[in-house]
């Protein structure tokens, strides 16, 4: 009661869901044994964020005059503060996740006038993305993909590093591209061109995510181009100059260095977020180039009514979503679409599965519960490119 | 070295030759142990040489760490995939012809598993309808009916688009591949037992027919593995109930070589079909009925000597009602 008094002071939500293991400790700490001792026996004693499904406490342990849990789940508010145990240095915030839903966040620290945003020092856990990285929570049911590891067991696949002369863009792009394993130049192989390419090396473990679905058969031995932005923000939002970079540029300079599939079933495009916009608005623009396409959390944003609000940068995507909405066309034969539930595009990428229909394509969507995160696009990975592209594992039986 | 092929198959053609199918590599049944069983009954010589064919390995082939170590000095593997490389670069227009049949093939393929799985949906929700019996049970047998005339098209047209590529272009009479079955014929002399590999199994069948087919194994112990044995089958089926990309459904791909009669091989089955969903198991048992869908797992193993097969240490097979059975005898 004591707790509860003092916690309206400080506007916590006693509403929230309470932690048995947490309520535990309050007691113990009521009955008068040392607080120091209990707080440091239970931190001892536990893994954290402490997993109670569906409840999730987040704990931090320090002198603070406040302290956040600072997320991107779209629905919660992304500020919750944590209540601190009476006579302790215990602060614990706790959260009701679906199974199965995985979730980055940091923890906001206010001391003396400053606010700082950590990674949780009690979670081992990590989620790398270009901005650093972001602590992870993992609800029950959610596992790292045994796929997405780097394993010495499965043939690895080389890189070579190109510099592509674009008069479109007007310079030279950089670009990596992936060949698989056992790569032969007699050989024909699909293509799939990936706007991001390095981070979804770096963080979402394309490469290793390659190399294993290649070696489980589930996708085919390919040529993957990672394309290397130059300014993202202009390039990938709906610029045509992008668009002709990869359909007269590069796909042609592809063609000529590597021994490649000419159908458009065997090419594709993929990108997440305003890579997803990049891969949508080229393959948009050069109709029957691109067989499969590959989205994920795409920034699809589009006005029904009134003007575009996102800023300028999203008005050329804005007027590209509008009219492909209005009159949509097959933009490609299959289209993979993912989105995390947990991120505001939610809506967007729903909507754009009803247009690709209507387009004609073969729609598979997929949502998660996990927001806008390249763990996500990884997670999702097996499923898009094994549907885009399957491999012999149907013609395999060893 | 063709004319003494095929007298010794000729001279072998009252008898039936000895012929293991086995699962995949895995559980406690070795290819090292099923030689020596065979020694020591008698159906091969102690120390006899081995041909191996792992062309389904594809670019691995002739892997020497597949095959087991304590055999590898006994086993000399045809090299059926790399020869095939070598044929096409030799016999461009041999080759251009077969791209052509394969995508023939490959078109005819689609256009079977649209209209198959029409028809697979159409059975699976009359199995699950309920209402007057009297009606529905007729309906669910005509629509069964429906998938196995379409198995039975297919399959006729499968073989009709890759006669008429054979019919054409007679590869056995064209010099790149004669010059590489003479090879083939060297090694084999001397040979009791010849192992056929897994792997792809397109890409294997492919190399057997190239070779010779049937006349390539006939008169001779064969221990068939995996695609191997679906290879040898009469009817080779294509299955995943459960691949990464959502959900399939089991197709006809091809006749076999025929010489393992009136059996469906399914290798891995326990990982790749959903055996607990007895309304699947009984589709497919009903769809190759007569023929034995038999469930190869690792370790798992049938015999056929003389007539009759025997299944070995359990193994099973789907039945009518998509129930797992021990395999026994099939007739």
């Amino acid at each position: 009661m004591r707790f509860d008094a003092g916690a309206r002071e400080h506007g916590y939500d006693l509403s929230m869901p309470r932690s048995p293991a947490i309520t535990a400790l309050e007691k113990q700490l009521v009955s008068g044994l040392g607080a120091a001792d209990a707080v440091d026996s239970f931190v001892d004693a536990n893994e954290f964020p402490l997993a109670e499904p569906p409840l999730y406490t987040f704990v931090y342990r320090g002198h603070a005059d406040a302290v956040r849990l600072r997320h991107w789940v779209h629905g919660l508010q992304t500020s919750a503060p944590f209540r601190r145990l009476d006579g302790t240095d215990l602060w614990c915030y706790t959260l009701e996740l679906p199974d199965e839903s995985r979730v980055e966040y940091k923890i906001e620290v206010l001391a003396r006038g400053r606010a700082e945003w950590i990674e949780d020092p009690l979670n081992p856990h990590r989620a790398r993305d270009p901005f650093g990285a972001n602590s992870v929570v993992q609800a029950r049911g959610y596992e790292i993909p045994d796929w997405a590891r780097e394993s010495e067991e499965v043939r690895q696949g080389e890189m070579d590093e190109l510099a592509v002369e674009s008069g479109a863009l007007e310079s030279a792009r950089h670009v990596t591209v992936y060949r698989p394993a056992e790569f032969r130049a007699n050989r024909r192989y699909p293509l799939l061109i990936v706007h991001d390419g390095g981070d979804y090396v770096e963080y979402a473990g394309l490469k290793h995510v390659l190399d294993q679905l290649i070696d489980r058969f589930e996708v085919p031995r390919m040529i993957v181009a990672l394309v290397h932005p130059g300014d993202r923000m202009s390039e990938y939002s709906a610029d045509p100059a992008h668009a002709r970079f990869v359909a007269e540029e590069l796909l042609p300079r592809l063609e000529r260095d590597y021994p490649l599939l000419p159908d458009p079933e065997s090419r594709g495009l993929m990108g997440a977020s305003l890579g997803a916009v990049a891969s949508f608005h080229a393959a948009l623009e050069y109709p029957g180039r691109f067989g499969r396409i590959l989205l994920q959390s795409g920034s699809f944003l589009f006005t029904d009514i009134g003007d575009n609000e996102s800023g300028p940068v999203f008005d050329r995507i804005v007027d590209m979503m509008n009219a492909y909405r209005a009159a949509p066309t097959a933009i490609a034969e299959k289209a993979f679409v993912s989105v995390g539930v947990y991120e505001p595009l939610v809506s967007e990428n729903r909507a754009l599965i009803h247009a690709l229909r209507r387009g004609g394509a073969n729609v598979r969507f997929v949502e998660s519960r996990d927001g806008h995160n390249w763990e996500n696009w990884r997670d999702r990975l097996r499923e898009g490119l094994s549907w885009l592209f399957p491999g012999p594992l149907w013609m395999v039986y060893e | 070295m063709r004319v003494s092929r095929r007298r010794r198959a000729t001279d072998d053609a009252g008898s039936t030759s000895r012929l293991v199918l086995l699962g995949p590599r895995g559980g406690d049944l070795a290819l090292i142990d099923v030689v020596r069983e065979l020694e020591a009954r008698g159906t091969l010589s102690p120390g006899a040489r081995i041909a191996a064919i792992t062309a389904g390995w594809r670019d691995r082939e002739a892997n020497e760490g597949f095959i087991n170590r304590r055999l590898a000095d006994r086993v000399v593997d045809l090299e059926l995939y790399r020869r095939s490389d070598r044929i096409a670069e030799a016999d461009a227009e041999l080759a251009r012809a077969h791209l052509e049949s394969r995508n023939r093939l490959r078109a005819l393929r689609r256009a079977y598993n649209l209209r198959l799985h029409g028809l697979i949906d159409a059975h699976r929700q009359l199995t699950g309808l309920r209402g007057d019996e009297t009606v529905l049970a007729a309906e669910r047998e005509e629509a069964l009916e429906a998938i196995r005339c379409l198995d039975a098209r297919h399959l006729d047209r499968v073989v009709e688009i890759r006669s008429e590529f054979e019919g054409r272009m007679a590869p056995g009479e064209r010099d790149a591949v004669r010059s590489q079955r003479r090879e083939v014929d060297v090694r084999l002399e001397g040979v009791e037992l010849i192992v056929v590999e897994g792997g792809h199994v397109s890409n294997l069948l492919s190399r057997l027919r190239l070779f010779g087919g049937r006349e390539l194994l006939e008169g001779r112990t064969v221990i068939a593995r995996s695609a191997g044995a679906m290879a040898l089958t009469e009817r080779i089926v294509l299955f995943h109930d459960r691949p990464p990309w959502g959900e399939g459904n089991p197709e006809v791909f091809d006749a076999g070589l025929g010489i393992a009669e009136g059996i469906v091989a399914l290798p891995h089955a326990s990982a790749r079909l959903a055996l607990d969903d007895r309304t699947r198991g009984a589709r497919l048992a009903a769809r190759f009925a007569p023929a034995s869908c038999v469930l190869l797992d690792p370790g798992r193993r049938i015999d056929r000597a003389g007539d009759g097969w025997s299944g070995v240490d359990g193994v099973e097979r789907l039945d009518l009602r998509g129930r797992r059975v021990l395999f026994r005898q099939a007739a």
